[in-house]
């Protein structure tokens, strides 16, 4: 049984339709699939575009085509930082708060950080809201810790835990930006959207 | 005029069309109208249409092993599809008729 060749970027094409489409029934989604394996297999790289479109665009038309709901298009990148960032400082206090509430119980804290570090590494792109919580109560560990196993005293402490906090903060905020330049970057390379109406 | 537009509007017709009396597979009926000369039809909304009017059971299906891939859904007209069918073609031909007659007056100012 031999398959048709498909070159890397139909492959990525194809995991990229299918990332789109993920809602749609299985067993509709495998047989557009297959059909579309089928068309990869003779399509060059630079037909590929020409002829289908971006994933996004073939993604869309299917769904009008069907008949589905067409999702709106995720929020900007900026915006997305700046819901993240605010999240984020969102629950420094209230981090600070469950700390506080447990009398100092830090081993709580591990396995709060390690659920969240689940949930983050499983929820969806663009805006990983719990990268957010993570941040934020990451930094009110670490800010809580600082005061609690009093390696700094009095006021000085209560500066030192702020600046754990901001410096964790800025530490995500640094990590956010560079994963959505990769990411603009990645769609940069990636053929226009156009109505694949008007393809050949 | 875009022809594709026009085309987006009969595209039901021509998929109901090209699946009377055969049994095919998606990208196999992309092929098919594009050799009949639907040389601007986009795959996306063939594929789309025919999971719309399946769902609306004017097609069946069938999934047939395939032996340079994977399994493929064969889709076939049924009794529902050639009523509509039927429909779309007399309105087509209303369409055309009248467009005919219209297209065809001779400038008489």
């Amino acid at each position: 049984m031999s398959k048709p060749h498909m070159s890397a970027a139909g492959a990525q094409y194809l995991k990229r339709v299918d990332g789109l489409l993920a809602d749609i029934d299985d067993d509709d989604r495998a047989s557009l699939l297959a059909d579309l394996a089928d068309q990869l297999g003779e399509l060059s790289e630079s037909e590929l575009s020409e002829r289908l479109g971006t994933p996004e665009a073939f993604a869309n038309e299917y769904r009008r085509s069907a008949g589905l709901e067409i999702p709106p298009p995720p929020p900007p990148r900026s915006q997305s930082a700046a819901i993240a960032m605010t999240l984020s400082a969102l629950t420094l206090p209230l981090g600070l708060l469950v700390l506080v509430s447990f009398g100092g119980q830090l081993v709580f804290g591990p396995f709060v950080l390690a659920i969240e570090w689940i949930l983050a590494r499983i929820s969806p792109r663009p805006l990983r809201i719990t990268w957010s919580l993570l941040a934020g109560f990451l930094a009110a560990e670490i800010a809580y810790l600082l005061v609690a196993t009093h390696v700094v005293e009095g006021a000085p402490a209560v500066v030192a835990g702020v600046l754990a906090a901001g410096l964790t903060l800025l530490l995500f905020e640094r990590t956010t930006r560079r994963d959505a330049d990769t990411r603009s970057s990645n769609d940069s390379t990636a053929p226009n959207t156009a109505d694949p109406a008007h393809r050949r | 005029m875009d022809p594709a537009q026009v085309l987006k509007g009969m595209l039901d017709t021509a998929v109901l069309g090209a699946l009377r009396g055969h049994r095919t597979y998606g990208y196999d009926l992309v092929r098919h109208l594009r050799e009949q000369g639907f040389a601007e039809i986009a795959d996306a909304s063939v594929y789309g249409t025919l999971r719309r009017l399946h769902k609306a059971e004017l097609l069946t299906s069938e999934i047939v092993e395939s032996e340079t891939g994977p399994p493929r859904k064969y889709y076939t007209l049924n009794d529902a599809g050639v009523a509509e069918l039927a429909r779309s073609t007399k309105t087509w031909e209303e369409i055309t008729a009248t467009m005919d007659r219209i297209l065809s007056q001779e400038d008489t100012s």
